[in-house]
C-alpha cells in the first residue's frame, strides 16, 4: 500500500466561521494506480492533492505514507519524505524563469546532492526520452505551453518518485497538447509510476485506472 | 551547487537592471569610500615602528601647571633633563636630544658662497647619539660618529640632491646661515628620507656641539626653563616604563627644586610618551616637531565610510525584500522540488555576496582614479601601491564579504521562509518581510542624510566665519618676503625706501613672526612691587616701525616705535586685563622680567586693540611687541591689481640690494586661510560624503517606490476607474514616505545638534547654531525625497487604468 487516508479532514477558520475543505476522507492508494480526482471548482481536489503532497496538512484524521504516520511527523521529516518519493506537476507549469530547460530539470538533483556527472547523465536520459534535447538550452519563456509542461513533468520525474501528483496538468493547454500529456501519463503509469491527477475533463479522467468524485470536500462516488 | 547559485544570481542581476544598478551603484560608492579611507587610515598608522625596539623608546613631555591658569602642555623639555635621566636611572640605556632650529633661524643653506641658497626648514640640532636610537638608512657615509664633532651635518637624500645634484657629497661642506652667523658644516652622511615613516621627518641634522644654539643647549643646566628641547630616551628591554614614570616627580625636584621656584613652575611635571603613539595620540600637547594627526579624526573618517556602506546595504535589504513577490514563485518551486531553507538562504547570500564582490572589483580601479583628488583633499601622498598591498586587499575582501552577508542575511531569511503553498495557489499577494522594518531602515538612511546635511552647513558656516571674521588686522593686499639674514638686517632701511618707490606699494614693515605664524616666544613678566614668582606669560613679537599701520592694527593709546626705542614695548588689551592695569594708567606702567637674577624693565609706550595673532581656535592671550631689527619677514602692503608687475618689481629691487638671500614671497591672506586648511578639508570631505549618502538613499527610495507602485498598480487602476484624480493617486503613493522623512528629521535634529555643538567647542570664536539650519536641512531632505518619490508616483498615476486591470 502506497498511502492510506483514514477519516482525514482539513478545516480552516475564515472570518470566524469554520470551513471544511476536506471532510472525513477515506482513501487507499496502491502502488501502480492512476487515480483521477474529479469535481467542480471548490470541491477540494487541489486541497486533497496538496495535503497528500504534504504541502498542506490535514487538520484531523490519519495519513500513512509508505507505512509512515505522516499525521504525527515533524515538518522536517515530511519535507524529507516528499522530497524522496513525490513529484509535482502544476497547471501553470511553475518552471523557474531564470533557468534553462536543462537546469530546471537538474534542480531537484542538486538538492539531493547528486554528483555532477551522474546529474548530467540523468538529465540527458530524460531529455532524450521526452524528445526535448534540442530545447535544453532554451529558457521557459521560449517554449510553448505543451513543451513547458513536458519540462515540468520531466523535472517531477528526474528524481524517480513513487508518486506523481498532477493538479490540472492540461488546464492551460490546447486539446492536442493535452492528449499528448495524457498519453505520456498513461505510459509512465504502465512503467510503474503511481499517479494522482485532479481534472475537470472526463476524457482526461478516462486515462486513469480509477476515478474519484469530490463535492464540497467529500468523496461522493468512486 | 555554488556554481548553480552564482549562475542564477548573475541571471537575476542581469534581468532586473534598474535594481541591480541601484544596488551596485550604492555598494560601489560605499566600497570606494571604505577603500580610500582604509588606505588613508593605514597610511596614518605604523609611524615610528621601524626603529629598533621602538616599543622601548619614549619622548619626555612637559606639563607646566600654573595654579588656576591653564596649564602649558608641551612635547618638549628643558635641555638638561634627558642626560640627567640617563645618569640617574640604570634602565635608561640611551638618550638623545633634538632641537628644531626653525624656531630660531630661517635656515638658509647653500653649497658655497657663490651660489644661491635655499630656505630649508626641518633642520635638527641633534646629540651624537641620535642615530643609536633612530636608525635612518644611510645612502652615503655612516651613522657611526656622524655627529660627534662640532659643525658636522647629515643631509637627507632630497636635500643633498637639491644642493649638489647627483654627486657624492660626503666630505663636502655647506654654508648654514648668513653674514656674521654663517657657519661652515662638513657633510658626514646622507640618509634616505623617502622610506622612513616617522614623526621626526628630518631634512638635515647638525651636530649639537656646533657653536650657537647647540652649544647653549649642551651646556645649559637649568631644569625649569627653556622648554624647547625634544628629549628621547631608550629603555633596556623589559624595563617598566610605568615605574620610571612614577619616579619622575622626585627626579625633577631633586635636580631643580630651586630653579623651578625661581621660574614660577612649581607644578612642572614630566611624562613619558611612547614614540609610536606620537603621531596619533598627541592631542593636547603643543609644539609638536612636525604635523601630527589625531586618532579622533581617523575614527571620524572610518565612521563616515561605515555609514555610507551601511546606507548602501540598507538599499539592498529594502529592495530585495520589497520585490519578494517576484521571487516568490521561484522560491516556492524550489521548495517543492526539494530545496531546504538552508540551501535557499545560501542561495540568496551568494547573490548578495556576488554583488558586493563585483562592487569590490569595480571599486579598485575607481579608487585608483580618484587618488589624486583624495590626495588634494587630505594633503596625502597615496598611490596605487597603497592599494596593492596584501593587508589592504585582505581587509577589502573581508569588508566586501561582510557587506554581502550583512546586506543579504535579512532578505535571505525572509525570502527563504516563504511557504510554497502560498505561491502555488496562485495570485495571492505575499507579505514578505515586515513593512515596519523596511520603514525603519528608510528612516535610518534619512537620519544619516539629514545629520550630514546639518553638519555640512554648520562646518561650512564656521569656516566662512573664520574667513570673514575681523581679525583685528587687514590681511588683504599684502605680500610677506622671507628675510632672516644679516644682510637683510643691515640693508633693511635701503630696501624699505626702494620698495616705497615702486608704484602700488603703500607701506613697508618687518617682523619676527608673520600674522599666519604661531608666536612661540614668550616672557614671564610681573608688575613692580608684586611677587616675582607669580608670573604672567606674555607672548613676544619683534616688529619694525610702521608695523601697526601696515597691518591696519588700531593703536588705541600711545605711539608707534621710533628708532631710539630699546626696551619700550607696546602691549595688547589682553595684557592690560591680565595684569589688571587700568587703561588710563597703561602708559605709565612698567613690566618686569627676571632672567639669571637680573631684572629687566619694559615700559609700556603704546596699547593696541586685541587682534588675532593666533588662530580663532585660541583665545587672544597677552602679547607684547618690541622694536626689532632682525626681521624674519618683510611685509609689503600694496594697492594694485597687477600682482605680476608688483612681484617682479619687488624681485628686481630685492636682487639689487641683497645677494645672500633668495627672493621668496607669499601672499598673507592666502597663508592666513591656510591656518584653517584642516577645517576647510573637513568641510569638503563632509560635503562629499553628504552628497553620496543622499544620492544612495534617494536611489534606494526611488527603487522602493517603483516596487510600491508596481504592487499597487491594481489598486490604483480600480481607484482611477472609480474616479480618483491624478493628485489623489500621487498623494496615496507619497504620503507614507513623507511621514518617514519627517520621523527621520525628528530623530536627526538632536543627534546632529549634539555632534555639532561638540565640534564647535574646539573654537573659542564660533558661530551659534541657529534653528534655520535644521529647518533648511529638513526641508531639503523632504524636497529631495519628494522629487524622487513623485517621479515614480506620477508615472503610476497617469498610466491608463485599463492596462493594469487587464493584465491582472
Amino acid at each position: 500500500m502506497l498511502l492510506r487516508l483514514n477519516q482525514a479532514s482539513r478545516i480552516i477558520k475564515s472570518g470566524g466561521k469554520k470551513i471544511s475543505l476536506l471532510d472525513t476522507i477515506n482513501l487507499n492508494v496502491k502502488e501502480g494506480e492512476f487515480i483521477s480526482l474529479m469535481g467542480p471548482s471548490g470541491s477540494g481536489k487541489s486541497t486533497l492533492l496538496n495535503c497528500i503532497g504534504m504541502l498542506e496538512n490535514f487538520t484531523d484524521g490519519g495519513y500513512v505514507f509508505l507505512e509512515e504516520p505522516v499525521h504525527s511527523m515533524k515538518e522536517r521529516d515530511k519535507t524529507k519524505l516528499y522530497k524522496e518519493y513525490i513529484g509535482f506537476v502544476f497547471q501553470a507549469y511553475h518552471l523557474i524563469d531564470e533557468l534553462t530547460v536543462q537546469e530546471n530539470i537538474e534542480t531537484p538533483l542538486l538538492y539531493k546532492n547528486i554528483k555532477s556527472s551522474e546529474r548530467k547523465a540523468l538529465v540527458a536520459d530524460i531529455l532524450d526520452r521526452f524528445n526535448i534535447v534540442g530545447k535544453k538550452d532554451l529558457f521557459p519563456s521560449q517554449l510553448s505551453g505543451g513543451q513547458q509542461q513536458l519540462v515540468g513533468i520531466a523535472r517531477a520525474l528526474i528524481s524517480k518518485p513513487k508518486l506523481l501528483l498532477a493538479d490540472e496538468p492540461t488546464g492551460n493547454l490546447n486539446s492536442k497538447q493535452g492528449i499528448e500529456i495524457m498519453e505520456l501519463f498513461a505510459e509512465l503509469n504502465i512503467e510503474g509510476v503511481t499517479i494522482i491527477q485532479a481534472t475537470h475533463s472526463e476524457s482526461n479522467a478516462a486515462y486513469g485506472t480509477r476515478i474519484i468524485n469530490l463535492l464540497d470536500g467529500k468523496i461522493v462516488s468512486e | 551547487m555554488i556554481r548553480n547559485y552564482f549562475k542564477i544570481a548573475l541571471r537575476n542581476l542581469l534581468k532586473h537592471k534598474l535594481l541591480t544598478g541601484i544596488n551596485l551603484f550604492g555598494l560601489i560608492i560605499g566600497t570606494v569610500s571604505c577603500l580610500i579611507i582604509l588606505i588613508y587610515v593605514l597610511n596614518q598608522t605604523g609611524y615610528d615602528q621601524h626603529f629598533d625596539h621602538a616599543e622601548n623608546i619614549y619622548r619626555i613631555e612637559t606639563v607646566n601647571g600654573r595654579g588656576d591658569k591653564p596649564s602649558f602642555n608641551t612635547a618638549t623639555t628643558s635641555p638638561p633633563i634627558a642626560p640627567a635621566l640617563k645618569s640617574d636611572f640604570p634602565e635608561v640605556s640611551e638618550m638623545t636630544r633634538i632641537v628644531l632650529t626653525d624656531l630660531f633661524n630661517v635656515n638658509l643653506i647653500r653649497a658655497s658662497l657663490e651660489v644661491d641658497g635655499y630656505y630649508e626648514p626641518r633642520a635638527y640640532l641633534a646629540d651624537s647619539t641620535v642615530f643609536k636610537i633612530f636608525q635612518f638608512h644611510f645612502i652615503e657615509g655612516s651613522p657611526i660618529g656622524a655627529l660627534n664633532s662640532p659643525n658636522q651635518t647629515v643631509l637627507s637624500a632630497t636635500l643633498a640632491k637639491k644642493l649638489f645634484g647627483n654627486k657624492s657629497v660626503v666630505g663636502k661642506t655647506v654654508i648654514w646661515g648668513s653674514g656674521a652667523e654663517a657657519q661652515t658644516l662638513t657633510i658626514t652622511g646622507v640618509f634616505d628620507d623617502e622610506s622612513t615613516k616617522s614623526h621626526l621627518n628630518p631634512n638635515y641634522f647638525v651636530s649639537m656641539t656646533t657653536p650657537g644654539m647647540g652649544e647653549f643647549v649642551s651646556t645649559f643646566q637649568n631644569f625649569a626653563t627653556n622648554n624647547f628641547v625634544y628629549s628621547y630616551i631608550k629603555l633596556i628591554p623589559d624595563a617598566d616604563a610605568q615605574n620610571l614614570q612614577e619616579k619622575l616627580p622626585s627626579f625633577i625636584q631633586k635636580h631643580g627644586k630651586k630653579q623651578l621656584e625661581n621660574a614660577g613652575m612649581v607644578d612642572k611635571k614630566l611624562f613619558l610618551k611612547k614614540i609610536t603613539d606620537i603621531h596619533l595620540y598627541s592631542e593636547g600637547r603643543d609644539n609638536q616637531i612636525g604635523t601630527v594627526s589625531n586618532i579622533k579624526y581617523l575614527y571620524f573618517l572610518l565612521a563616515l565610510a561605515f555609514f555610507i556602506q551601511l546606507v548602501a546595504c540598507i538599499n539592498f535589504i529594502n529592495l530585495s525584500t520589497a520585490r519578494a513577490n517576484q521571487r516568490a514563485k521561484e522560491i516556492g518551486v524550489r521548495k517543492v522540488v526539494g530545496a531546504g531553507k538552508g540551501s535557499l538562504i545560501r542561495q540568496f547570500l551568494s547573490e548578495s555576496l556576488l554583488l558586493s564582490l563585483i562592487a569590490m572589483l569595480i571599486s579598485i580601479p575607481i579608487a585608483i582614479l580618484l587618488l589624486p583628488l583624495v590626495n588634494e583633499l587630505t594633503l596625502g601622498s597615496l598611490s596605487y601601491l597603497n592599494i596593492f598591498n596584501w593587508k589592504v586587499l585582505v581587509l577589502l575582501l573581508s569588508i566586501s564579504t561582510l557587506t554581502g552577508l550583512l546586506a543579504g542575511i535579512y532578505p535571505a531569511i525572509i525570502l527563504s521562509s516563504i511557504k510554497p503553498i502560498q505561491v502555488l495557489k496562485s495570485a495571492v499577494q505575499i507579505q514578505s518581510g515586515n513593512g515596519m522594518f523596511r520603514k525603519a531602515l528608510v528612516v535610518f538612511q534619512f537620519v544619516i542624510s539629514i545629520s550630514l546635511i546639518v553638519s555640512v552647513i554648520i562646518i561650512t558656516q564656521q569656516f566662512k566665519y573664520t574667513q570673514s571674521k575681523d581679525l583685528g588686522f587687514n590681511k588683504e593686499n599684502m605680500v610677506a618676503l622671507r628675510a632672516g639674514t644679516s644682510d637683510v638686517t643691515s640693508k633693511y632701511d635701503a630696501i624699505k625706501s626702494n620698495f616705497l618707490n615702486i608704484p602700488g606699494v603703500v607701506s613697508v614693515a618687518s617682523g619676527r613672526y608673520a600674522p599666519f605664524e604661531t608666536v612661540l616666544n614668550d616672557n614671564g613678566m610681573y608688575l613692580p612691587g608684586k611677587n616675582p614668582q607669580d608670573l604672567t606669560i606674555v607672548r613676544r613679537n619683534g616688529v619694525s616701525k610702521d608695523y601697526f599701520n601696515t597691518m591696519n592694527i588700531d593703536l588705541l593709546q600711545g605711539r608707534d616705535f621710533n628708532a631710539t626705542d630699546d626696551n619700550q614695548i607696546i602691549v595688547n588689551k589682553a595684557t592690560l586685563k591680565s595684569f589688571n592695569i587700568p587703561e588710563d594708567k597703561a602708559l605709565s606702567t612698567i613690566l618686569l622680567q627676571t632672567h639669571d637674577e637680573v631684572v629687566y624693565e619694559y615700559p609700556i609706550v603704546g596699547v593696541v586693540d586685541d587682534y588675532h595673532f593666533t588662530t580663532l581656535k585660541d583665545e587672544i592671550v597677552p602679547l607684547f611687541l618690541h622694536l626689532d631689527n632682525e626681521p624674519n619677514w618683510v611685509f609689503v602692503k600694496f594697492k594694485t591689481d597687477d600682482y605680476k608687475q608688483l612681484v617682479s618689481n619687488l624681485e628686481s629691487t630685492w636682487k639689487k640690494n641683497i645677494d645672500t638671500a633668495p627672493f621668496t614671497y607669499v601672499f598673507v591672506d592666502k597663508e592666513v586661510e591656510n591656518l584653517y586648511a584642516q577645517e576647510q578639508r573637513l568641510s569638503k570631505i563632509c560635503t562629499v560624503f553628504t552628497f553620496l549618502a543622499i544620492l544612495i538613499s534617494c536611489l534606494g527610495l526611488f527603487g522602493l517606490v517603483s516596487y510600491y507602485a508596481e504592487q499597487k498598480k491594481k489598486e490604483i487602476g480600480i481607484r482611477k476607474v472609480l474616479g480618483a484624480s491624478v493628485q489623489t493617486v500621487v498623494k496615496l503613493l507619497t504620503k507614507d514616505f513623507v511621514v518617514l522623512v519627517i520621523i527621520a528629521f525628528v530623530i536627526a535634529t538632536p543627534l546632529a545638534y549634539l555632534a555639532m555643538h561638540n565640534w564647535l567647542e574646539n573654537f573659542t570664536y564660533r558661530i551659534d547654531i541657529s534653528v534655520w539650519v535644521f529647518i533648511l536641512a529638513g526641508i531639503g531632505a523632504l524636497l529631495i525625497a519628494l522629487i524622487t518619490v513623485s517621479f515614480q508616483a506620477i508615472k503610476a498615476a497617469i498610466a491608463n487604468p485599463i492596462n493594469s486591470l487587464r493584465t491582472e
